[in-house]
């Protein structure tokens, strides 16, 4: 009897010991290649994030220059906040703006009032500009046609903030109408613009006049109040 | 006599061989529903949180916070070196969509709420201005400005 069962133990331990590796080594490998798959979905979100981060430094500043001392030029930004610009004279390039063309410059061309954009690596509130851009400050602005004066050929607008404009509508301002039916724009001329009307506007700005509220129109789009009541 | 007591040996241990096989299959089986049992709780958790929170990301909408326009890309400031840009983003079904600045105006309905629109840059600073029109007049804006400087 001593001897069965010594048969049946010693069969029994060989049997699960050689079937056991066989059976818990494929879950191994199983979780050895999660494991990789993850390790490798981790690498790539990493390789992203730097990506995004070295887009995110692709970045510039811009704003209206209030002050030049030493090396620092100070700017005033669209959110009236001020940023500090760090100009190096031998790292720093100075570039113009004119057109559809970048023409170099030089840090003598650019003074107090001038609207620039700087590139270069931001930390808090200043700025170490590698690159300098003077160029013109437009300003696209949208409301609704409060008032129409075909005698001097200007438009009041009054915006979402409830802040009140006077457009200068010139013969070179580009003037546009949605047709609420087709949704592509016409070409119209001084006596279609109406009160009530939706318009969206650009305009050059007159950087010695920052607070100013009387533009000359650029160009124009207008929505008519009847494509709301549809 | 000796012979019937052979047989009758062999008998009993070929019963003793397999009972030994069965007895050592089922240890087998133990173990491996064990050792499956530890994987599901170490491994498969993982997979099912990071699907979890991917499905719970799908179902979000974009503009979750209620509002009718959200710029996706490109961020607000970029510089390219691109003559044009694509803006993306969510606005109301239905909606209409205005892009404009000195050098773009774009008009389009919003079919879905994902919308796509290619803008022409002007080299320098582009003010672009995008606008939805949803169930009022009254827009919802937002403005980007981008910085156009072509590659030498």
């Amino acid at each position: 009897m001593k001897k069965y069962l010594s048969i049946i133990f010693v069969l029994s331990l060989l049997f699960a010991v050689t079937q056991t590796p066989a059976y818990s080594q494929s879950p191994t490998k199983e979780v050895s290649e999660v494991l990789d798959s993850q390790v490798q979905e981790l690498k790539d979100k990493v390789a992203e994030k730097v990506e995004e981060l070295k887009e995110r430094k692709k970045q510039a500043v811009s704003g209206i220059i209030q002050e030049i001392k030493n090396n620092v030029i100070t700017i005033l930004n669209a959110e009236n906040n001020k940023i500090d610009v760090d100009v190096d004279d031998t790292l720093t390039s100075y570039y113009d703006i004119v057109g559809t063309k970048v023409k170099d410059s030089s840090k003598d061309n650019v003074e107090k009032g001038d609207y620039i954009f700087v590139t270069g690596p931001e930390i808090g509130e200043t700025v170490t500009a590698n690159e300098v851009y003077t160029d013109t400050q437009y300003i696209v602005m949208s409301g609704k046609i409060t008032e129409v004066n075909a005698e001097d050929f200007t438009i009041k607008m009054v915006t979402i903030d409830k802040t009140n404009y006077i457009l200068d509508i010139e013969k070179s301002s580009k003037r546009n109408l949605l047709d609420i039916k087709t949704l592509k724009t016409v070409s119209i001329g001084f006596s279609k613009l109406k009160e009530g009307d939706s318009v969206h506007a650009v305009v050059k700005a007159d950087i010695e006049k920052p607070d100013q509220t009387h533009f000359s129109a650029i160009k124009l789009l207008i929505i008519p109040n009847e494509y709301f009541l549809q | 006599m000796v012979v019937g007591e052979k047989l009758h040996m062999n008998r009993e241990t070929m019963i003793a061989i397999c009972f030994g096989i069965g007895l050592g299959v089922l240890v087998g089986v133990v173990v491996l529903f064990q050792t499956n049992k530890g994987e599901e709780t170490k491994v498969i958790p993982i997979t099912r949180e990071n699907d979890q929170q991917k499905a719970v990301d799908e179902d979000v909408p974009a503009n979750a916070s209620g509002t009718n326009l959200s710029v996706s890309s490109p961020a607000n400031n970029s510089i390219v070196s691109k003559n044009s840009i694509e803006i993306a983003g969510v606005a109301k079904k239905n909606s209409l969509l205005v892009i404009q600045s000195a050098s773009a105006e774009k008009i389009q309905k919003n079919e879905n709420e994902e919308f796509k629109v290619e803008t022409p840059l002007a080299v320098g600073e582009n003010v672009i201005q995008i606008s939805a029109y949803s169930d009022s007049s009254t827009p919802q804006e937002q403005t980007l400005r981008i910085y156009y400087i072509p590659a030498e």
